[in-house]
């Protein structure tokens, strides 16, 4: 089991009021 | 967060509960820009309209990650006057998570939010009494300290 990230915010807001659930936007740098 | 707190049971288990998580590139367009993040890690917490209600910069280990984002789910709540939802999950971050760096904040939120649900000025001195008794040192402490007044 590991996170499930998703990568397109407008769906993540449509997903988030589907699911009744928060969306987190976690900004990160790879290096 | 990826090494540590990501891997963690208990937090994926939380996001798979309560979360829509979405990765974002601090290099990217044009959401780092639309809310103004210039350093990372940043956790931005969104209701479903896309509304900020709570943000964390800096890593954050499991067991201070988990009561961040309850505090934001709870922030959320009380500023969409959802006090009983609010009420609900800051008192489940204050039960798990009473030593967390977090905790202070939800024990004010959670005292305002009830004030706010009965305008019952009692549960202001009961908060300002909670926070000198378990956090005399934070500043949630010091900004609810006018309630002693009441």
């Amino acid at each position: 089991m590991k996170i499930q990230w998703i990568d397109n915010f407008e769906s993540a807001l449509n997903d988030a009021k589907r699911e009744h659930k928060h969306v987190l936007l976690d900004f990160h740098n790879p290096l | 967060m990826d090494a540590v707190s990501y891997p963690n049971p208990k937090v994926i288990d939380f996001f798979s509960k309560h979360l829509i998580p979405v990765r974002i590139l601090i290099n990217s367009k044009p959401l780092p820009q639309r809310f103004k993040v210039q350093w990372t890690p940043t956790l931005v917490l969104l209701d479903e309209e896309g509304e900020e209600h709570h943000r964390t910069v800096g890593f954050l280990a499991p067991e201070e990650l988990l009561p961040s984002l309850m505090l934001g789910i709870g922030k959320t709540y009380f500023d969409r006057e959802l006090f009983t939802e609010s009420e609900q999950v800051l008192g489940q971050l204050l039960k798990e998570y009473s030593k967390s760096d977090a905790a202070p904040e939800a024990t004010y939120y959670l005292g305002v939010g009830r004030y706010k649900n009965t305008h019952n000025a009692a549960e202001l001195k009961k908060t300002i009494e909670s926070l000198q008794t378990n956090y005399p040192g934070s500043e949630w402490t010091k900004r609810a300290s006018v309630y002693q007044l009441l």
